[in-house]
């Protein structure tokens, strides 16, 4: 599904030259759920990013469901975002003007779907998320868990074939981590496939594969099992 | 998705409250004021419009040297006929003057000042719409305006009713045969009533059949296709008027360019300071919504980042954007026609016009079009750089949105700022000028506290003023020809036989000198004691003197009014004409017993036992009489309406668009405090004073208001150098009064923003480090 090949991610100063990600080469197969590890400013967050779409890589090739994205144009991203392409954020992002009910509307009313579509399909989500009650509240009103739930039941409103967490339980506290990954572990037994990146050893488990990064290195855990297990 | 754009409007100016009011408060001022600049400048430019022939109708001007001023509006009696004899161009003349009656049904008794006398082609030139009756042309009847009408008949029907006029003093009884519509406000066509010009035979005074006075109006009805410019060689080639005046000949102006560029107060000038006063200050809160709006969307990065990331379009983003702004904009929209509602009246009062807000489809044009221009220049630059930034950026810490790091931000608001100190300091240019211009020294005299009525109702003033004077409150009493600052009466028939100079004419009473309280430089005044006064006595002023070139003129003869006339004094040199024109040689007569302006210089302690004694008396005199007393400052004021209301306005326009631009200064620095907030807690808790931090929050901002003095003030030095030129007495310009501008400025930009910056350094850190 996914092919990053040397993928750099580099600034330019006036004397050297700081990169962020450094020949980074992985592949991700449909179906895959997989978590991304490493110490602050491994370069986590911008490789998720790039494979998001928000950001582009200085160098380097990458293919998602074998169209080469580098050579996208910015409307074409933006379909992307709309058919394949969910987003969960440590910060929840959900839109504080709205309720959760709208927030979760959002992505289909982008997607052009009618009114009655929309209804049912929220209706859905709430029902499945289990907020039906919260659904005429603005996100202030609700704790973190659930904010986060939110969040997820937008990025999958969309049904996209990728899920991308950026610390989705960053900044909550263990039970709820547990619910959020409990929904993510069933959303990719659903079929839906899902990078998170995250701190936590015991949440990174939740996935099939672990990566780590550091400096803007990435090593496969796949193949080096037996390190990850201490 | 409109609709959610709506809503979203609306929970978004929920959620900034403070700012978003002053964003629209901003704009709703400065739309207000576009609104009027836009409604008068329609209002001032289809003048005439409501006359069918406008295109093809002149008034007779006369280009000629009369002293201070080159032409006048107003003709000689016999021009017109004479004029339509031998040019052939011009299909109908007709001749008209404006003048005062007093005029009684039953218990209404009221003076009229603008009596129309016209003869019957007036009205076959002009539209004049009969709304009651018809117009009967004979000697025995007037048409009445629907105005007249309903000042004396209280709504019964006035035609064939009869109205008393008292016309310089002869009663004669007027049949009323039509009522017409009201004169529209944009139109120079005067007259509430209009009496057959065949009347005037009755007054052996007005000779209108000779070149003796330029009293009347002359209008020319020309056949379709007349080139007026060539009529007007021809005739400035062809034409010789009978008279001495210098170099005088007619020309002819379209009534349609006789409001804007035939009048002598500067009605063109007056319109292009409305039109640009209204369009800086719509500039000024634009300029506003930009800065407030860049910010508040700057503050919605992460929402539109959400949207982004659920599949948002970059143009979608920028429709939600602008659909923001034009929600403000229609609130504010509606708030300035609220706004406009109000003010019209007292507007129109000030003005002396009659725009109302009646819907019509060239009002709605204007507001539609205004509406998107607002909506243009106020969204269209934030929306653009919101909707663009790279995906990214979106979701990184936007906090380093400052002033000093904006280039844009900081270029509109220095923009701001200079507008906002040149309106300061011309502001300051033009209340000096008026201070100066009602300083006792400059006029060489002092016209508060005289109160001025109508000389002509009371008979013999000797009587009147025996009478005044056994009143304690009364200090003075005297009658005369004209004003101080207010008279005009320009003649050449002094100094030798063939003498070309102007001077202006004056007759007064004895005590004229003592109520205006004018100083005499020589020689005496006029005196009950020298009975020869009233034969050959004449009192000049020094300029008078100096054009003689007498050294020594008390005593002296000269030629005045065709007769010689012994020199008894020299008064002081004093305005004795309107403060817009040039110093004139002076000659004042002795006044028969009877004047136009009878004159009371009143104890200003006792002003009210004053006015009751003059009321009660003068009605006695005369009961046939209203007595209509007033100061000769409202006087002035009303005489130079046209100047001071200009002045009054610009003024209010300048206010608002200090208000407005101080406005966005507050909006701004609440913004700063309140992004910095988490900062200024961490700094205080390092152990900064609340000093340092006010400091640090200002500095910014001062540096661009000391820039903008700095900018401001050579730009006010021209318009201020343009403006006094108009008048041969003013101020000097001097670098402490625009000291005193910048001061002003500085202090009021730094109250706004201090105290902003005050309550975000006071704050306990505690508080603003707690939700972190």
């Amino acid at each position: 599904m996914i092919t990053l090949k040397n993928i750099c991610k580099y600034f330019d100063n006036k004397y050297n030259r700081t990169f962020i990600l450094k020949n980074v080469d992985l592949t991700v197969a449909e179906g895959e759920f997989i978590s991304i590890m490493g110490p602050s400013g491994a370069g986590k967050s911008t490789l998720l990013n790039i494979i998001g779409l928000l950001e582009e890589p200085s160098e380097g090739e990458y293919y998602f469901l074998d169209q080469p994205v580098h050579k996208l144009k910015e409307k074409q991203k933006t379909d992307y975002h709309r058919d394949y392409i969910g987003f969960i954020f440590q910060a929840y992002h959900l839109i504080e003007e709205l309720t959760v009910y709208e927030n979760i509307e959002t992505p289909l009313v982008y997607k052009g779907l009618k009114t009655k579509e929309r209804q049912a399909m929220v209706a859905d989500l709430l029902d499945r998320f289990n907020i039906v009650a919260k659904k005429d509240l603005f996100p202030q009103q609700l704790s973190g868990g659930q904010q986060q739930m939110v969040g997820i039941a937008r990025a999958i409103a969309g049904k996209p074939r990728l899920l991308l967490a950026d610390e989705p339980t960053g900044n909550l506290h263990t039970d709820q981590g547990r619910m959020i990954m409990e929904m993510l572990k069933q959303l990719n037994e659903e079929g839906m496939t899902i990078i998170q990146v995250t701190h936590n050893e015991e949440f990174a488990k939740y996935a099939h594969r672990i990566v780590r990064m550091a400096d803007g290195l990435l090593f496969d855990e796949s193949k080096t099992k037996t390190a990850s297990a201490v | 998705m409109l609709q959610i754009n709506l809503l979203m409007a609306w929970r978004n100016l929920r959620k900034n409250r403070l700012v978003s009011s002053i964003n629209i408060l901003g704009l709703t001022l400065g739309l207000a004021c576009a609104l009027l600049a836009i409604v008068y400048s329609y209002h001032e430019l289809t003048y005439e419009n409501s006359h069918k022939n406008a295109d093809r109708i002149c008034r007779v001007y006369i280009s000629g040297d009369f002293g201070s001023i080159k032409w006048i509006q107003t003709t000689w009696g016999p021009e017109g006929d004479a004029l339509r004899n031998m040019f052939p161009e011009i299909e109908m003349n007709s001749i008209s003057r404006l003048y005062d009656a007093t005029v009684r049904v039953g218990d209404n008794l009221f003076n009229e000042k603008k009596v129309l006398f016209a003869d019957s082609a007036f009205f076959k030139i002009y539209t004049v719409p009969f709304t009651g009756g018809q117009l009967k042309y004979d000697p025995a009847s007037i048409v009445i305006s629907e105005k007249t009408a309903g000042k004396y008949f209280a709504g019964a029907d006035p035609v064939g009713k009869t109205m008393l006029f008292i016309l310089d003093g002869q009663k004669v009884n007027f049949t009323v045969t039509g009522v017409y519509k009201n004169f529209p406000s944009n139109t120079e066509v005067q007259g509430d009533i209009i009496v057959p010009f065949t009347v005037a035979k009755r007054f052996s005074h007005w000779k209108y059949t000779e070149y003796e006075s330029t009293a009347y109006m002359n209008t020319l009805l020309l056949k379709p296709g007349t080139d007026i410019k060539a009529l007007n060689k021809k005739i400035a080639a062809d034409f010789k008027l009978p008279v001495t005046v210098i170099d005088a000949y007619p020309f002819l102006l379209p009534i349609k360019d006789m409001h804007l560029n035939g009048d002598y107060f500067n009605n063109y000038g007056k319109l292009l300071a409305f039109l640009i006063g209204g369009i800086l200050v719509l500039v000024i809160s634009c300029i506003n919504y930009v800065n407030l709006t860049n910010i508040l969307f700057s503050a919605r990065n992460k929402e539109i980042g959400a949207r982004i990331v659920n599949g948002a379009r970059r143009f979608g983003i920028f429709k939600q954007l602008i659909c923001d702004t034009a929600f403000s904009t229609a609130l504010s929209f509606i708030l300035a026609l609220m706004v406009l509602y109000m003010v019209l009246p007292d507007f129109n009062a000030i003005m002396d016009t009659h725009i109302s807000l009646a819907f019509s489809w060239e009002l709605a044009f204007i507001i539609l079009g205004l509406f998107t221009a607002t909506v243009l220049l106020s969204g269209v630059y934030p929306a653009i750089k919101i909707s663009s930034s790279r995906s990214i950026d979106y979701f990184r810490n936007s906090n380093t949105l400052s002033l000093g790091k904006n280039r844009s931000l900081w270029t509109l608001t220095t923009l701001q700022f200079i507008i906002a100190v040149i309106f300061i300091q011309i502001m300051m240019v033009l209340n000096k000028q008026n201070r100066y211009l009602t300083d006792e020294n400059v006029l060489g005299c002092n016209p508060e506290n005289v109160i001025c009525t109508t000389g002509y109702a009371w008979g013999d003033l000797n009587k009147v003023k025996a009478e005044m004077q056994k009143e304690p409150s009364i200090l003075g009493v005297s009658w005369a020809s004209a004003l101080p600052m207010m008279g005009f009466s320009v003649s050449t028939d002094w100094k030798e036989k063939d003498n070309k100079l102007p001077a202006n004419r004056l007759y007064a009473d004895v005590d004229y000198l003592e109520v205006y309280q004018i100083k005499m430089l020589e020689g005496r005044f006029f005196s009950k004691d020298y009975s020869s006064d009233s034969e050959n006595a004449i009192v000049i002023n020094r300029k008078t003197a100096e054009v003689l070139g007498y050294a020594d003129p008390v005593g002296r003869i000269m030629l005045a009014e065709n007769k010689q006339c012994r020199i008894i004094g020299v008064v002081d040199s004093y305005m004795a004409l309107p403060p817009i024109f040039t110093e004139m040689p002076q000659l004042i007569l002795p006044s028969k017993e009877q004047n136009t302006n009878l004159l009371f210089r009143i104890d200003p302690s006792k002003r009210e036992q004053a006015f009751n004694y003059i009321n009660a008396t003068l009605q006695k005199i005369n009961p046939d009489y209203p007595v209509e007393l007033k100061y000769h400052l409202d006087y002035g004021e009303e005489m130079a309406k046209s100047y001071y209301s200009a002045q009054y306005l610009v003024n209010t326009f300048f206010i608002i668009s200090i208000i407005t631009a101080l406005f966005g200064l507050f909006g701004l620095s609440v913004f700063i405090a309140e992004r910095h907030r988490k900062e200024i807690g961490i700094r205080k808790v390092c152990g900064a004073s609340s000093f340092r931090i006010i400091n640090q929050l200002s500095k910014g901002l001062l540096t661009q208001v000391l820039i903008a003095i700095i900018v401001a003030s050579p730009i006010t030095i021209v318009i201020s150098r343009v403006y006094l030129s108009m008048f041969p007495k003013h101020i000097k310009l001097d670098a402490i009064l625009f000291m005193q501008g910048g001061m002003l400025a500085l202090m009021l930009m730094l109250f706004t923003v201090v105290w902003q910056s005050w309550r975000a350094a006071t704050r306990n850190p505690v508080e603003s480090l707690r939700y972190e």
